[in-house]
């Protein structure tokens, strides 16, 4: 049997965890925070961005406002006011009208083969946004976020607040899409600064070359003028939108789906959505998702980027006895035809999915082989619902893998391990559908996406390849990692569209 | 620390965010975050320089830059992955004139009194390290985010502008590649 040490999980965790802080500077830096003033002077992002919301806010009382006047016909009204305060813009997400300035054609320059593209730039009042395509970009041995910076035109940098950087993989149309097998060349850069001052109609952005284009020296930098437009002088149809906020509201099962807010672009519809889910802290995948509107016409979710206005993070309240899970999501749909006057959402089915965190531990036979039969009778809570772990069978059966870097392959002749469940009580989201087994002890052909999938009770459970190598000891521990449950509709929620 | 009078404030029952927004007005609201992150940022300065000083110094500096831009966190139960953006970002610029990869096996503290674990862990780090060398910059950062800095899928996610779903599915796949080459070294 081998040692702790020589499982991956527990030397990462030991090389990571190796070092400790003294308890010198433990003390001494809490001493010299103590000393620190906070600076109250800084300008307030926070505070800023939280005013978008405060508007956001009062747009749901003018919605309600606009109810009680619908015989009057103030929907137009309604409308123009938020028009007026709100625009969508892509990879940025939704910003404040007032006092944005933004750039009207993406700024490119090309720079020993590779491509700087400033797709975006919105400087508001709360901050300054940027996106940025870096294309036919050589793989990066050190990237800083500070090699991208903003300079106004008094020559003083604006401070970056936050940076995300993505690669861009190519289009894809479907969920079930695979990685190709070349990591792509092109990135994406999200750059959230400061805010530039008021008064000013262009900025500077600069970039560090070096480790981004092949042979650059670490002096070498690029700048790029970017000239900017007051958004409210912005006549081009892209800014021909309706924006509004239906709240409108449904229940799926425990769930419950808000849509928050509704961009109709000339070239996208984008849907806001708040999910709410009690008690369970899972990733929730609506299924068969359509957009129909009152002619009939049916729209899908259209595969996207992400706007750097977009928040994940999970958000939980607490009341006594209960948990409430907030998240946000966004969809964005083609286009809708200009005479909608009515929206419906449909969605088929729910796919709350998360890690089961459940474990159990049995004793392996002498020697197995193909037909032996654990009985393990224990059961497990498993998002909310329970689940029996009735028996371990051993069978004989194929495998196919998918290295990376390499053919497709099967191999026969494998002892494969397969656990029966048996569904005691069903979760309150509805009904489990699949279950991802892992073990420490499963071979290299887990390290490959290889669904190995066997039926148990209707669920959907993985395989693991026993591997007698691999195992140094004759009492094993399977753990159960992502548990799917299915929630089957359908579910609409309707809404009419405000007049433009 | 003191400064400020918050009797309500404790490390256990009080939330990230909570201790943010008193932090703001109440220097003793951060001692509480200070203590409740400080090992988490030092292991991931660390795990970035290889250099106690150097992980020293930039816990300072990345504390002090956290404390002093409070006002510019906005309250949504994403402290850590703020905070860790601040870190990300302080070590980036240690890292303009550093190796991407600094090798932690020398550099970490001895276990007194345990010579024979001693080899054992100095072997499996020095595997390891074989194996992180051939990781990208990202997968790094992924791994010292989630093991070094103990953050949560949604955390990391929030800091390096991926959802949940697609940074554990990113981390499933990089933790299966490497138990491969785990296993693979381990045969050989």
């Amino acid at each position: 049997m081998k040692d702790d040490t020589e499982n991956l999980d527990s030397v990462l965790i030991e090389y990571f965890h190796a070092a400790s802080p003294s308890d010198s500077f433990t003390s001494s830096l809490e001493t010299r925070l103590a000393a620190t003033h906070p600076d109250s002077d800084i300008a307030l992002p926070a505070q800023r961005r939280l005013s978008v919301r405060l508007r956001f806010a009062l747009i749901g009382i003018l919605v309600a406002l606009s109810l009680t006047l619908a015989l009057l016909g103030p929907e137009r009204v309604w409308a123009a006011i938020q028009q007026f305060w709100q625009r969508y813009i892509p990879g940025i997400g939704l910003v404040d009208e007032t006092n944005t300035r933004i750039l009207m054609e993406p700024v490119v320059h090309t720079e020993a083969g590779v491509t700087f593209e400033v797709q975006q730039f919105v400087a508001t009042a709360e901050e300054t946004s940027m996106l940025m395509v870096i294309r036919e970009m050589p793989e990066i041995e050190v990237f800083a976020p500070e090699s991208v910076r903003v300079i106004s035109p008094d020559g003083r940098r604006i401070r970056m607040y936050t940076a995300t950087f993505r690669r861009i993989w190519p289009a894809c149309g479907s969920v079930d899409c695979q990685e190709p097998e070349e990591e792509p060349s092109d990135y994406e850069l999200g750059y959230v600064f400061d805010p530039l001052p008021p008064d000013v109609y262009s900025a500077i952005v600069t970039v560090d070359l070096a480790g981004l284009v092949p042979g650059a020296e670490w002096s070498d930098r690029l700048e790029l003028e970017i000239p900017l437009t007051p958004l409210a002088e912005a006549h081009d149809s892209t800014f021909d939108q309706l924006i509004y906020s239906p709240d409108a509201s449904m229940s799926i099962g425990d769930m419950n789906l808000t849509v928050t807010n509704v961009v109709q672009a000339e070239d996208r519809t984008v849907l806001d959505m708040t999910w709410s889910m009690p008690q369970w802290d899972a990733f929730a995948q609506a299924a068969g998702v359509t957009l129909v509107d009152d002619q009939g016409r049916r729209y899908t979710p259209l595969p996207r980027t992400m706007d750097l206005d977009e928040n994940f993070a999970v958000i939980a309240t607490e009341s006594p006895g209960s948990r409430l899970y907030l998240r946000n999501e966004r969809w964005v749909f083609e286009a809708l035809a200009t005479d909608t006057r009515t929206l419906t959402l449909e969605i088929e089915g729910m796919r709350p999915r998360a890690d089961a965190e459940g474990s159990f531990e049995f004793d392996l036979p002498a020697q197995p082989r193909d037909g032996d039969f654990v009985p393990i009778d224990e059961t497990l809570n498993v998002a909310g619902g329970v689940l029996r772990v009735a028996s371990v069978r051993f069978v004989q059966g194929t495998v196919e893998i998918a290295p990376r870097d390499a053919t497709p392959t099967s191999l026969d002749d494998q002892l494969l391990i397969e656990v029966d469940f048996d569904v005691v009580e069903q979760p309150p989201y509805g009904t489990y559908e699949s279950i991802m087994l892992e073990a420490g002890w499963t071979g290299p052909y887990w390290m490959y996406p290889d669904p190995i999938n066997t039926e148990s009770s209707g669920i959907r459970v993985t395989r693991l390849v026993y591997d007698p190598d691999r195992i140094w000891s004759n009492h094993v521990r399977i753990h159960l990692g992502d548990v799917t449950v299915y929630q089957e509709g359908p579910w609409t929620l309707s809404w009419d569209v405000p007049g433009r | 620390m003191n400064g400020g009078n918050n009797p309500g404030l404790s490390d256990g029952s009080s939330s990230d965010d909570e201790l943010a927004i008193a932090a703001r007005a109440d220097r003793r609201a951060f001692g509480l975050l200070y203590r409740r992150y400080l090992d988490r940022v030092y292991r991931y300065a660390f795990s970035k320089t290889a250099d106690p000083g150097m992980a020293e110094e930039l816990t300072s500096t990345i504390f002090l830059d956290a404390f002093e831009g409070l006002n510019r966190y906005t309250p949504r139960g994403t402290f850590a992955a703020w905070l860790f953006t601040i870190a990300r970002r302080r070590c980036a610029d240690y890292h303009r004139s550093s190796p991407p990869l600094p090798l932690i096996t020398e550099a970490v503290p001895s276990i007194v009194g345990r010579p024979e674990y001693e080899k054992d862990r100095k072997d499996s780090f020095l595997r390891l390290e074989k194996i992180l060398t051939g990781l990208s910059q990202e997968e790094l950062d992924m791994l010292r985010l989630r093991y070094a800095a103990d953050l949560s899928h949604a955390e990391i996610g929030h800091i390096i502008g991926k959802s949940e779903a697609a940074t554990k599915m990113a981390f499933s796949r990089l933790i299966r590649r490497m138990r491969g080459l785990w296993e693979f070294d381990d045969e050989r």
